[in-house]
């Protein structure tokens, strides 16, 4: 294997100063000279019908520069897919979820601003509303918009094989409900932006995850060319999907008023907002039938997905086509059936989160499996060897895979002494029982998405042999900043301090599709690596030219530039850049790149092909300790196997890998939303629960090397597949300690307790 | 947060005079970690036009023993500085274990622990946010039922409620309880000294918005007495108890000649298990009669829809506390 100088080394993340010393602005940290605030005036209806809105109260109040209604949008909406354009900006007919934003307000000031919000008179047609996914599917059920029936908002289907075949050749068919909650995407930063329109156009700095989405939506919004949109990138307070890879009212809002008063126009939305209007996981229902050999060989599965899309489509299709069709991965599934439905209900809206899709699916298949191995006698780590893939593979759906540590990583969690020592349903002495669980999942990376898909990158020499390094990627807190500059710097031999990497800026950095989907490293940094290496065959051939060898023998390494055998014929990268710069009349060196897709096309109606560039695979080992008298559970200990390929910078890797656990433990034990008719009763950090630091168990990391060809470096996806890996592996530890098996997220103390109770009556 | 103006008390008298002249328009403001959330969501039908700071008050932050062992703390004592307290250390460790039992170590350095017992329902029926759509109206709020009475009410009472079915959020009350501290309130009538238990009620507190917690009195403690409280969460710091227990049992050869057991977060007050108490009086206490006494303890209590499981808890958390 190539020795790399700066690829795999433990570099400290490259924002990281700025960050812990407060330098680092955030969206909500600008602000300019005569800048308005605007706020949202929002629905206390979930389901009603606008009758009128009166504004002129709020319009006179003294430092009120301007209000918007829906109306003012000239009928135009967003969404994922062209039929599914189905959201405005602001409420136009009718609201359709709770805080639903109907009016803004631009005022000089924030308190202003939301003075005359209520000022602001909207007279309403209450409209019977519809909560439960399954109520609303029914015939008869209100209609959350008017010309969908059913409130199907979105339904994908596969049938792979012949499932009633694969069922009849099973000794064991097990059918199951799952449900999983419905949980924040939970990022600590609100979201934000200052608008600025001038004879330029838009300018934005908005807190977004994938700003190039935001330029498109505005783009069509207000009817400008791509070159007057421009979007300009703070530092990012964390996505994790959904509403940072999206617009929302705030945007078009604060742009609209801004086109109208000529001045700046910043909003910020509060906790509240976030907690109860952004987008948040669909929840969803999973019945799952899965067919199984006495010797524990998967015969076939069949599921029937049912999600809570709540009052638009968003995401919403891409969510369902991956509950889908990641399910035959990492088990051989001989025959497979998959009927998914995204349910329009009057609850806000479900859309894309870390783990997309496949949580859900996955979190159901894993534990039914375990179930059954159960109910056959057969030990949770071998039905899953069983089962398992081994690279290369192709699945039935037609998904490849090149490479696929998942063996490995159970068989080294089998050898563990924490496996070992489990009690296997021995009944513990005191209250007190521990319990041991295990998990085996697959996460695909480097995320493909319909339309656009390509990434860019653009590295240009200064003259004193330093690197402005120009990306369209996001690092909204991951840490791709670092690991694309170290792959700048490998392929240069210049260390990570001679590369700046940039904001991104869309009227100067290449566009990008974005940063979801665990893609950046995979394809941003295939963008990256190839941009430099443009600069350096450039440099090369100057180099070569003066000494007059071929450019293939020139090595770039430790800040210098040298001939391959000819260790006298060698200068200093800086003094080889001020050459190529200054010979002749002058040159500039530029180098571009973009990343190489190089998969066919997905068939999004049939689930057939790769949704991903490559696929990542985590084994995970969860230890508990659970109050037989109080239902509490403490995690202790996770040990994580997890195969990334191969980890570029480990401390990114590693800090992924427990951040992608501990999101999934918090969703399997701790959180949800409760809600009442609309209503979500715990929109804030205390009565909605996720996870402290003191809830943490202890991390084990272990690096399954399998170095992808598809990747750079062999670099796979390295965070969502352990916020897959997190809940079964949780649950199927507190099965261990209970002897229950709980097939609804969040295990909490309160279902624990009445079920342990129900056992000894 | 809507606009108010500030005022620094430098007495009692002028707090009190300053609340007077503000007609009901006013509230008093200690650490104000439980206040500034009730006003920035606005949860209320009407928002204070002024805020009266007592913090900046002289003497009423202080903790002290008497010379016949009662225990005062001044109701502006520091919730961090009640748990720090060498003299709470000494002799009430339960309210020790209470004190440093509430949210995070920012809060305890803010909060106070008259603040503490004041402090109003975490109901998230009546904490609903104003600015999300409106405000909930309730039967706390005066108008119209309980809405966790058919809504979502796992973390409501157990044990019933005239009207109203949240429970009070307070771990310092439940240690007191125990303790069988009282309370110094002083108003425009003067003063006047209550039993703990009687400054609790289905709605609430009696304290009046023109009054203000002065003195907590603890009265000296049974000799050598165990004194335990337990605080039953979700997850470690921040939250707020689903349930809690304290107790305070004196134990002589092995029986058990006086105990006093406090629930919390079960009822809309604290609530004192008298009969549990009663059963172990006399007797000495093992797993089998700790388990007795926590079933009497429960034994009438009445779980709501989705809450039977702190009946569980609470029986647990009873047991624990005798017999740990």
């Amino acid at each position: 294997m190539e020795e790399y100088s700066v690829i795999g080394k433990r570099i400290p993340r490259v924002d990281g100063r700025v960050k812990v010393t407060g330098e680092a602005r955030y969206a909500a940290d600008y602000s300019m000279p005569g800048m308005l605030w605007c706020k949202m005036l929002r629905s206390p209806y979930p389901h009603a019908r606008i009758v009128s809105i009166d504004t002129s109260r709020a319009e006179k109040l003294p430092g009120v520069k301007g209000v918007l209604t829906g109306k003012d949008f000239n009928g135009w909406t967003w969404g994922w897919m062209p039929k599914t354009r189905d959201e405005p900006p602001l409420a136009v007919d009718k609201v359709r979820y709770l805080a639903e934003a109907v009016a803004a307000v631009a005022a000089i000031d924030e308190d202003t601003a939301e003075e005359a919000t209520e000022l602001i008179k909207v007279e309403y047609e209450e409209l019977p509303g519809v909560f439960d996914p399954e109520e609303a599917m029914k015939e008869g059920a209100p209609r959350v918009h008017d010309y969908v029936k059913n409130n199907l908002s979105w339904d994908f289907h596969m049938d792979f094989g012949d499932v009633d075949k694969g069922f009849g050749e099973a000794d064991l068919v097990r059918e199951d409900r799952f449900e999983t909650g419905r949980v924040i995407t939970g990022y600590l930063e609100p979201p934000a932006a200052v608008a600025l329109w001038d004879s330029g156009g838009i300018t934005i700095w908005a807190a977004k995850q994938s700003p190039y989405f935001v330029y498109r939506h505005l783009a069509a919004c207000f009817n400008l060319p791509l070159n007057k949109v421009r979007i300009i990138q703070p530092f990012i307070g964390a996505g994790f999907g959904g509403t940072k890879n999206d617009s929302l009212a705030g945007d078009f809002c604060s742009v609209l008023f801004s086109k109208r008063t000529g001045r700046p126009v910043k909003f910020v939305y509060n906790m509240h907002e976030v907690l109860m209007t952004c987008r948040r996981r669909h929840n969803m229902i999973i019945h799952n039938k899965m067919g199984m050999k006495k010797d524990g060989i998967i015969t076939a599965m069949q599921s029937k997905v049912i999600a809570d899309g709540g009052a638009y489509t968003a995401i919403g299709p891409l969510t369902m086509y991956l509950t889908g069709s990641i399910s035959t991965l990492p088990y051989k599934l001989p025959h497979f059936r998959h009927d998914a439905y995204r349910i329009f209900t009057n609850n806000p809206i479900g859309a894309a989160m870390r783990g997309h899709g496949v949580t859900h699916t996955r979190f159901a298949a894993e534990i039914q499996m375990e179930m059954m191995a159960e109910e056959l006698g057969i030990d949770p780590i071998e039905v899953r060897l069983k089962n398992a893939i081994t690279a290369p593979y192709e699945t039935i759906n037609k998904v490849t895979v090149h490479t696929c540590g998942l063996k490995e990583g159970l068989k080294t969690l089998s050898e563990n002494p924490k496996w070992k020592k489990r009690s296997g349903g021995s009944p513990p002495e005191g209250p007190l029982s521990h319990g041991v669980g295990i998990s085996g999942t697959a996460y695909l990376g480097g995320a493909r998405q319909r339309g656009h898909q390509s990434c860019g990158a653009v590295v240009r020499l200064c003259e004193d042999g330093t690197i402005d390094y120009l990306t369209g990627a996001t690092d909204c807190g991951q840490g791709s900043d670092t690991v694309l500059v170290q792959i700048v710097a490998e392929e240069l031999g210049l260390g990570v301090e001679d590369v700046d990497i940039k904001r991104v800026d869309t009227a100067v950095t290449p566009c990008d599709a974005g940063s979801y989907g665990s893609r950046v490293t995979v394809l941003a940094g295939g963008a990256a690596r190839n941009a430099a290496r443009d600069v350096k065959r450039q440099l090369a051939e100057v180099a070569a030219r003066n000494w007059e060898v071929d450019p293939g023998d020139i090595i770039f390494k430790d800040q210098r530039v040298y001939v391959k055998g000819e260790p006298e014929k060698a200068m200093p990268f800086r003094k080889l850049a001020q050459v190529a710069c200054y010979a002749g009349s002058g040159a500039v060196i530029i180098g571009r790149g973009y990343s190489q897709y190089g998969i066919e096309e997905l068939d999004f109606d049939k689930g057939i092909g790769n949704a991903g560039t490559s696929y990542s695979f985590t084994s995970q080992l969860t230890e508990v300790d659970v109050d037989l008298e109080t239902g509490f559970v403490k995690c202790t200990d996770m040990v994580i196997a997890h195969d990334c390929g191969r980890p570029l910078n480990p401390i990114n890797v590693e800090a992924q890998n427990q951040g992608g656990a501990i999101q999934g433990m918090g969703q399997a034990m701790y959180e949800r939303f409760a809600m009442d008719l609309g209503k979500t009763l715990n929109a804030n950090l205390a009565d909605y629960k996720m996870p402290l630091s003191t809830d943490v168990p202890n991390i084990e990391l272990i690096d399954i090397i399998t170095d992808d060809p598809n990747g750079p470096y062999g670099a796979k996806e390295a965070s969502e597949g352990s916020t897959v890996s997190s809940p079964p592996s949780v649950v199927s530890a507190i099965h261990d300690a209970t002897g229950i098996w709980f097939k609804e997220q969040p295990v909490t103390p309160e279902k624990i307790v009445m079920a342990l109770k129900k056992k000894r009556e | 947060m809507k606009a108010f103006h500030h005022y620094n008390a430098r007495s009692i008298d002028q707090a009190l005079s300053l609340i007077k002249d503000h007609d009901g328009q006013a509230r008093f403001i200690a650490g104000g970690t439980d206040l500034l959330g009730v006003l920035k969501d606005d949860i209320l039908p009407r928002y204070p036009l002024a805020i009266i700071n007592i913090k900046t008050i002289p003497g009423l932050d202080e903790i002290e023993e008497k010379k016949d062992g009662t225990i005062t703390i001044g109701a502006l004592s520091k919730l961090a500085h009640v748990a720090g307290s060498p003299v709470i250390q000494k002799h009430l460790p339960a309210l020790v274990e209470a004190a440093q039992a509430v949210a995070t170590p920012e809060i305890r350095n803010m909060g106070t622990i008259g603040g503490n017992l004041c402090q109003d329902t975490r109901c998230w029926y009546y904490r609903y946010p104003h600015q999300m759509g409106g405000r909930i109206q309730c039967f706390r709020k005066g108008k119209g039922p309980c809405l966790a009475l058919k809504g979502d009410n796992r973390y409501h009472s157990i044990a019933g409620g005239k009207g109203c079915v949240a429970v009070c959020p307070s771990d310092t009350a439940i240690a007191l309880v125990a303790l069988d501290a009282r309370i110094v309130i002083i108003g425009p009538q003067g003063e006047r000294e209550i039993p703990i238990m009687d400054f609790y009620t289905n709605m609430g507190t009696i304290l009046k918005p023109d009054e203000i917690l002065k003195t907590i009195i603890i009265p000296p403690v049974l000799a050598e007495s165990k004194q335990i409280f337990l605080k039953f969460t979700l997850r470690k710091p921040i939250d707020f108890a689903v349930v809690s227990v304290a107790s305070l049992i004196k134990e002589e050869d092995g029986m058990c000649t006086d105990v006093r057991i406090a629930l919390g977060a079960v009822a809309p007050t604290p609530v004192r298990a008298y009969s549990a108490e009663d059963m172990l009086r006399g007797n000495s206490i093992d797993t089998a009669l700790a388990e007795e006494a926590a079933q009497q303890a429960v034994k009438g209590f009445k779980p709501l829809s989705m809450n039977a499981y702190k009946i569980e808890i609470t029986k647990t958390l009873i047991k624990r506390s005798l017999v740990q």
